[in-house]
């Protein structure tokens, strides 16, 4: 917000959180009021399934942490009862080897504008006061960094970083753009399409977008 | 209650009927906080009200601006004497040197500054004034201004009176940096809104694009940066209006 800095690498954002907290991988997500999201950083291939499963379920405590502002701490995923607001992700996690997700909101001044995810391969004991307090420090001091970072990425031609996930979900707009062609529909229910065929098939949304992209998959086939 | 050592101090005014006028004081205040405030008129009802409350002659309120120089923004009288003289003060005199320390500053007895602020004093006794105190609007490590009150009497503020105007004085400076802070951060997230749905339009477009021509993603971005060009038309009203159907570039 104020003064000139270089802007921060993927790397600066997610490494504080792995590094100050019992934590293996994070992933940063900033999200807008109307819900449009873009993956900033993420650590590791775990966490960019988690980030991708949240987006593509519209389910998680990701939106939950977004919604209340207040971090959703999980620390034992596999307890019965802890999937109640998340059934569909919450299922996902044992074969991923997830046993502990934690959601901490970004703030900058007094907006939410994004949520760091945090995961941990076993159930850790709750989290200290202590703890917290250092989680959102760091969820803080993220961002500011993560939207400029966001906001740079977006605005730029070609992608910053092609080994971001905020880079790859393009193709899922350009996949949604030519489902509006293909299928006669606004974006919005092409979109829905697009997911709704990757949730059929078992497949990521992305993959079923590069298909589409390449000509590999027309969906007005299938109607 | 009269304390003998003091060079004047309240003595005529009873304990509620002051109490009620801090009271409604505060809740003015914080009313002007709560809904769509005005910023001078917040600060003007800051400075009469510590003027009225603690009995002084004037005063005058100056907020640091974007370059960190005090500008006057309120002030108990529009006398270009009274002006002048604050002014002269935020440049070097006790308005200055509260702001610059973040700490209360108060002359009991302008004649008596040990040739400190020389322009300032001279002006100040000049006009009447005998005595002045200078209190910080300041939240923890930030100082924002300075209120500033002029006695025609020399005067030492008592210790409940510079408890009271640092009281109404810190009411308005952390309303005024939360309305800063939601400011900053709304026009930040709306510039990351505007960069994320441009994007999304663009590579909406791309597709769109690429599905009707059966040109390739990166080839279809260049016919629409191309048409842009070409029509000096913003990208992302070119997308907007490829994905909308209604707008052909590949139409000569």
């Amino acid at each position: 917000m104020t003064g000139r800095r270089t802007t921060p690498s993927p790397g600066e954002l997610w490494a504080p959180f792995v590094d100050g907290l019992p934590v293996d991988g994070a992933s940063i997500t900033v999200i807008t009021r109307t819900g449009l999201s873009s993956t900033v950083s993420t650590s590791d291939e775990v966490a960019a399934r988690l980030d991708g499963l949240q987006l593509e379920l519209g389910e998680g405590p990701r939106w939950q942490a977004f919604r209340t502002g207040v971090p959703v701490l999980v620390p034992d995923a596999l307890q019965p009862g802890a999937h109640d607001a998340w059934p569909l992700f919450g299922v996902r996690l044992p074969p991923l080897g997830v046993g502990a997700v934690f959601a901490i909101p970004l703030v900058l001044g007094v907006l939410v504008v994004g949520i760091a995810d945090l995961w941990s391969p076993a159930a850790t004991g709750p989290w200290s006061e202590t703890q917290l307090a250092e989680a959102l420090g760091i969820a803080a001091a993220a961002a500011g960094p993560s939207v400029e970072l966001a906001t740079r990425s977006a605005s730029s031609p070609r992608p910053v970083s092609p080994s971001t996930s905020a880079e790859l979900r393009r193709e899922v707009h350009q996949a949604t753009g030519m489902l509006v062609v293909q299928l006669d529909v606004r974006p919005p229910e092409a979109l829905l399409r697009l997911e709704a065929h990757a949730f059929a098939t078992g497949r990521p949304v992305l993959d079923v977008a590069r298909d589409v992209i390449a000509r590999r998959l027309d969906l007005s086939a299938q109607e | 209650m009269t304390d003998m050592n003091e060079p004047d101090q309240h003595s005529g005014i009873a304990a509620e009927d002051r109490e009620g006028r801090l009271g409604r004081a505060f809740v003015a205040l914080a009313d002007t906080l709560t809904s769509d405030y005005d910023l001078v008129e917040l600060l003007q009802l800051l400075v009469d009200t510590c003027t009225d409350l603690l009995d002084t002659a004037g005063g005058g309120l100056l907020l640091a601006d974007a370059q960190g120089r005090l500008q006057l923004v309120a002030s108990t009288s529009e006398q270009a004497d009274l002006v002048e003289l604050v002014q002269i003060g935020a440049q070097n005199g006790p308005c200055f040197d509260c702001f610059a320390s973040g700490t209360a500053v108060t002359v009991p007895d302008l004649r008596d500054t040990d040739g400190r602020w020389s322009s300032f004093t001279r002006e100040a006794l000049a006009q009447g004034f005998a005595s002045v105190h200078a209190t910080p609007m300041r939240l923890r490590n930030q100082v924002i201004g300075t209120m500033n009150l002029l006695d025609v009497k020399p005067r030492a503020l008592a210790g409940a009176d510079i408890a009271v105007a640092q009281a109404l004085t810190d009411v308005a400076t952390i309303g005024i940096l939360q309305a800063r802070l939601l400011r900053e951060s709304t026009i930040v997230a709306e510039q990351l809104h505007s960069a994320l749905s441009s994007r999304v339009l663009i590579e909406q477009a791309k597709g769109v694009l690429s599905a009707t021509t059966r040109l390739s993603i990166d080839d279809s971005f260049r016919a629409l940066r191309a048409y842009a060009r070409r029509t000096n038309t913003p990208l992302r009203t070119v997308a907007a209006g490829v994905v909308d159907r209604t707008l052909d570039v590949t139409a000569r």
